[in-house]
């Protein structure tokens, strides 16, 4: 178990290293959508529920979203009375985010987590739903209203590829399974890309949390592989959209930030937070350079400042001192 | 080669045409008579029938048109062409007879007078074709290039004047279409075409279902020419031509059958150049050089100026290294071949087939310097040059063939892979070039490169013979891929190839896991480059094979295969080849198994010599092949057995060895389903593993118990998927008792490399009993066999660092690292750890920060930093 101080330094230095997109998109509120389709198969629908669960459940726990905040939808909605809020057809799918879409500011977030099967009728991409299914079209009306907020929609099932041309937008983050609709397969993708977000094993660059990116990142390379051990010819080629090369992804994350600010209101630990946050900012620099490197020149140049970023955060990380009356 | 002989039949057939319509006005009573007609008689292959009932007894001659044209057919088939010319001579002068008869003559080599009664044949209604044959003559008599245009400018008067309306015209300009394709390859297509629109309007002719084949065949199409030849032995199971090219093609595809088309094609014409020529090689594969040059002398005696039998002699005369003969037999071919590649060709193809890689170079230079516009030269010129390490050159001439024949599958396939494999790393170590593709090197190099190494150190010691330069070994990823580096085609069974400095395997994710052991072929394939370099290539193969089996066994335990059931039921039942002709059982299998079977015998002949004479037994016999001597006198020599001696020696020593095992084991030949003898497992093995399978079955564990071990007491060493030891794994498991389980899976695994999945549980059982030392052996064999098991390869690494054992727990790591994983920061770091705790500090402090440069917050690595930074002990 990592201990708490530890827990909150890593926190607060996480806050410095992405200081402006973090205190700007934690300023507003985040809410989470997470859609489950008609499973066709017991199985499916296990795990999709499961997948829900675990997502609403670390919403709350994990991310600090307010339970108010989380909303669930499955093809049964007696399943898991209590914290399935509704049956996922097109009419509350409707409801629930032309709600979000008309109320949500430009500070707030809004994520969408679709578990369906996909499919392609008559050229048209659709995810099925209990009821009509609802087209990559019907996703961006009932989100057209919702120009300010940063959303992130991501649809895990098969034949999703056009959402991310259909939804594609300023401030928008498209994440889907498949390049296009006529991947048609049952995804692997929806799996690993929750157990990334819900646990640790996306957190692949240490600081403690779990980037849209990262578990993008965790995801399709676990789809790749099991395509690659098996020699197996793809047939889903997981996309991120977000105008930014995954710019925006990179610093989007799920957990809110509110409980740490608190931290750094210490004027010592924030100023030694902020040294740190500079040297963090050199070796950005030099990472932007490393391609005019050779592998040896590069890792000279960076074990200093590394040196000096570790030396930091072992000081951040010593107990502090308690300040007596 | 082939296609000059298409037009024999045609005329006939349209004779056939003629009596089938009249058999068709005719009441069903004469429909007997018509079915035995001479011509019916002919079609379906009873050719002596057919010559009887053409000209019948007592003056022996034909009466009419049609019984003249089955008469000089059927003589002609059956190797009587000079008895063809005589006896329907009278009818010579006939337009519609001429084709036979001169057919006839050009089997006896009378080629102007075959020519000259062509002309004869230009007056008849298969002008056409006659015009055709005659160009095609003037072809093979050098005038190459006249003969070409001329053929262009009949084909081309055809086509104005509205192409061909009968089978006979379709079938003439696709014989004038193949000609074409020397200076069109596209002419192939067309020919293709017109061979079809010829069968749709006539089925049953034969000779052009035949070509057809034959183009398959020159095209490696192996499975559009085994059916169009199927087709037409269906008609006529006695068909020479049909007969003849399914030896080529049986021999292209490596397939054996106990029905042997050669000595139905022998049966049906003792005299045919073409039959004799096909043996000769044969025996040329089974280094029998004089017997190969009297077989083909059987070729000549017809026509003493056949180029086919002559180019079989100078073959067999260069393989034993009879360079005066080669020459003679070659000036011979020659003076047949004007401007033609074709002995070349043959005698290039036969150099590779016999692993004369360099020899193989160096006739299709020559083929290609005498014909430069014969796209088979320079295919073979290209892929061999590949095969002796000349990339780029062999890259350049495969460019330059398949320009020339866009539709040598073999040309495109390589050129294709070339592409491909471009991106390939090289890994250097002291003595091997590891060609590894991109994705895979860091992994396969991890292993590979030791592993070459402790076998280069192991075998140049022991055959005290240094391979000359540095030995090239390419892994394919691909198994496809693997097979058309080795011969240009997919499919192909081997998992390695050895063109002596040149290796080529397949990589662990070519195949299934649990098939085969990839560093086992590289000991293997490695073990053929000592044994082809110590004999200049001229090893026959099951000296080859035998030995590099046999260094396989020695190298580890559970490689090389040990002694199987199969093998002894085989053995026993006298379906292997005795030890003096055990090549056959390689170059001529007789049944899909004889090959694998005869790789493990001969591995045992070495064990038996090595343990007589030890290695220098072993060199003497391989130096004596580099002087060109064969085997029985090089035994006679090194061992004092002759052939007999030899056979009989082995005979008693294999079956002393496995005096158990053949008590064990019995086989039953049976006929197969398809009618081919097949050897059934019987004896008290087969009772026991049948009992416990039966008892499995009814979930009587303590009677499976009982039969298995009987079944392992009868045959130890059986550890394949369904022996004894798997029963008991089996049992043991289901009724919890995993002591027993592992120690029935330990006797699976150090016995048997491929058995990856195996180890794997082998080691699960292990660690859950806390037998951690076991357990590392079990992974460290199992990702041996599969280094990207990832799982594998990070349970090793944890296991083997909680028992410092730090060079198991880096290689380890070092491959979780090069397998990608999700978390390769947390891999860089493990790595960290592994080398810090090695005392590798500066490899550790360079791993870490790759770690740290992935997630630069990454605490523990930060720590592990400064721990090796200030020279303290790392965590």
């Amino acid at each position: 178990m990592m201990g708490t101080s530890r827990l909150i330094v890593r926190a607060v230095l996480l806050l410095l290293l992405t200081a402006r997109p973090m205190f700007a998109q934690n300023a507003g509120a985040t809410h989470l959508v997470v859609i489950a389709g008609v499973s066709g198969e017991p199985r499916i629908g296990t795990e999709w529920h499961s997948m829900a669960m675990a997502l609403a459940t670390a919403a709350t726990q994990r991310f600090g979203i307010p339970a108010n905040r989380v909303v669930v939808l499955e093809q049964d909605s007696t399943r898991d009375a209590g914290r399935v809020q509704g049956r996922s057809s097109k009419a509350t799918i409707e409801r629930v985010l032309g709600g979000l879409s008309r109320t949500l500011t430009v500070a707030d977030r809004l994520v969408v987590i679709v578990l369906a099967h996909g499919s392609m009728l008559s050229g048209e991409a659709r995810v099925n739903l209990p009821g009509p299914d609802m087209t990559p079209a019907d996703f961006a009306r009932v989100l057209a209203p919702a120009t300010a907020p940063t959303i992130a929609f991501i649809q895990t099932g098969s034949a999703s590829g056009d959402f991310a041309t259909e939804l594609a937008g300023p401030r928008r983050i498209i994440i889907t399974a498949t390049k296009s609709a006529r991947e048609q397969n049952e995804t692997i993708f929806p799996g690993p890309f929750v157990r990334a977000l819900t646990t640790d094993v996306g957190d692949t660059d240490k600081d403690g949390r779990v980037s849209l990116l990262e578990a993008f990142t965790y995801a399709q390379h676990e789809v790749e592989l099991v395509f690659t051990k098996g020699s197996l010819l793809p047939t889903e080629h997981p996309q991120l959209a977000d105008g930014a090369d995954g710019g925006r992804a990179r610093t989007f994350y799920l957990a809110t930030v509110g409980a740490l600010n608190a931290a750094a209101s210490n004027p010592a630990t924030a100023a030694a937070l902020v040294a740190r946050a500079e040297v963090q900012a050199r070796i950005d620099a030099l990472r932007a350079r490393r391609s005019t490197m050779t592998e040896d020149a590069y890792l000279q140049a960076l074990e200093p400042l590394i040196v000096d970023l570790a030396e930091r955060t072992r000081a951040l990380r010593a107990p502090t001192p308690v300040m007596k009356p | 080669m082939t296609t000059h002989r298409c037009l024999k039949a045609l005329l006939f057939v349209c004779t056939l045409l003629c009596v089938t319509t009249a058999c068709d006005a005719q009441p069903p009573a004469s429909r007997a008579a018509i079915t035995s007609s001479p011509s019916a008689l002919y079609q379906r292959g009873a050719y002596a029938e057919a010559i009887a009932a053409a000209a019948p007894a007592p003056r022996g001659e034909a009466t009419t048109l049609a019984n003249a044209i089955v008469l000089a057919r059927a003589l002609t088939d059956v190797g009587r062409p000079g008895e063809a010319v005589e006896r329907a001579g009278k009818w010579r002068v006939h337009p519609q007879v001429a084709p036979a008869i001169a057919d006839a003559l050009e089997a006896m080599g009378r080629i102007e007078d075959a020519d000259a009664v062509w002309t004869t044949a230009t007056a008849g209604a298969d002008s056409l074709r006659a015009r055709v044959e005659k160009l095609r003559l003037q072809r093979d008599r050098g005038a190459v290039d006249s003969a070409l245009t001329r053929v262009d400018q009949l084909v081309s008067r055809v086509m104005a004047r509205g192409g061909a309306r009968t089978a006979s015209a379709f079938h003439a300009l696709a014989i004038a279409s193949r000609l074409l394709g020397r200076n069109d390859p596209q002419s192939y297509k067309a020919a293709l075409r017109l061979y079809d629109r010829a069968l749709a309007l006539e089925p049953g002719r034969l000779d052009a279902r035949v070509e057809l084949g034959e183009m398959f065949l020159e095209k490696y199409n192996f499975a559009d020419a085994r059916s169009t030849l199927q087709q037409v032995l269906a008609i006529n199971a006695r068909h020479p031509r049909a007969l003849a090219a399914m030896v080529r093609l049986n021999a292209a595809e490596g397939r054996g059958s106990a029905r042997d088309p050669l000595l139905q094609l022998l049966a049906v014409n003792p005299t045919s150049a073409d039959a004799h020529t096909l043996a000769s090689r044969r025996l040329i594969d089974a280094e029998q050089y004089d017997p190969a040059v009297a077989e083909a002398r059987k070729g000549l005696v017809i026509d003493s100026t056949a180029p086919g039998p002559w180019v079989a002699i100078a073959a067999a005369r260069w393989l034993a290294l009879d360079t005066v003969g080669h020459r003679a037999a070659l000036e011979r071919a020659h003076a047949r071949l004007r401007g033609s590649a074709f002995a070349e060709v043959e005698l290039a193809e036969v150099s590779a087939r016999n692993r004369l890689y360099a020899d193989a170079v160096q006739f299709a230079r020559a083929g290609v310097f005498r014909d430069g516009r014969d796209a088979r030269a320079l295919a073979l010129l290209g892929i061999n040059q590949l095969r002796v390490g000349q990339v780029p050159e062999g890259r350049t001439t495969l460019e330059r063939a398949f320009a020339l024949d866009p539709f040598d599958v073999r040309v495109k396939n390589t050129l294709d892979l070339l592409d491909t494999y471009a991106k390939a790393r090289t890994v250097a170590t002291d003595h091997f070039d590891l060609v590894i593709e991109e994705a895979d090197a860091d992994v396969v190099s991890l292993y590979a490169a030791p592993l070459a190494e402790e076998a280069y150190a192991a075998l140049t010691t022991r055959y005290g013979f240094t391979p000359n330069g540095r030995v090239r070994v390419e892994f394919f990823r691909s198994h496809a891929d693997f097979s058309v580096r080795a011969v240009g085609l997919a499919g192909l069974g081997a998992l390695g190839v050895a063109f002596g400095n040149v290796l080529a395997i397949d990589e662990p994710p070519a195949r299934p896991r649990g098939e085969f052991n990839w560093a086992a072929v590289l000991w293997h394939e490695f073990a053929h480059t000592i044994t082809l370099g110590m004999t200049n290539n001229r090893v026959p193969r099951w000296v080859s094979e035998g030995l590099s089996v046999h260094e396989e066994r020695r190298a580890r335990r559970e490689w090389g295969g040990g002694v199987t059931p199969q093998l002894i039921a085989a053995y026993s039942a006298g379906r292997l080849q005795p030890v003096s002709k055990l090549n056959d059982g390689f170059v001529h299998p007789r049944y899909d198994q004889e090959v694998i079977l005869s790789y493990a015998l001969s591995a045992y002949v070495f064990e038996m010599l090595e343990e007589r004479q030890g290695m220098a037994g072993i060199r003497a016999l391989l130096a004596g092949y580099r002087t060109g001597w064969r085997t029985s006198r090089l035994m006679q020599r090194v061992y004092a057995l002759d052939s007999t001696a030899l056979d009989s020696t082995f005979d008693g020593w294999f079956r002393a060895k496995f005096a158990r095992e053949f008590a064990a084991v019995r086989g039953d030949v049976r006929a197969g389903a398809d009618g081919e003898p097949q050897t059934e497992l019987a004896g008290p093995l087969h009772d026991a593993l049948t009992m416990a399978a039966s008892a499995a079955q009814q979930k009587q564990w303590p009677r499976v118990v009982q039969a298995a071990e009987r079944a392992v007491t009868l045959f130890p060493s059986y550890v394949d998927a369904g022996s004894g030891y798997h029963f008991l794994v089996l049992a043991h498991t289901v009724t919890g008792d995993s002591a027993a389980a592992s120690a029935a899976l330990t006797a699976i695994t150090t016995r048997n490399g491929d058995a990856v999945d195996e180890n794997v549980t082998l080691a699960a059982m292990l660690d859950a009993a806390r037998d951690s030392a076991g357990a590392i052996g079990a992974l460290q064999r199992a990702t041996l066999a599969d280094p990207f098991d990832a799982k594998g390869q990070a349970r090793l690494s944890e296991l083997a660092f909680a028992r410092r054992d730090w060079a198991s727990a880096i290689r380890a790591r070092r491959a979780v690292v090069a397998l990608g994983p999700t978390d390769r920061a947390d891999a860089l770091y493990r790595l960290a750890l592994a080398l810090a705790a090695a005392g590798d500090r500066t490899a550790a402090r360079r791993e870490v920060l790759r770690a740290l440069d992935l997630a630069p917050n990454f605490e523990a690595a930060q720590d592990l930093l400064l721990t090796l930074r200030s020279s303290g002990t790392p965590p």
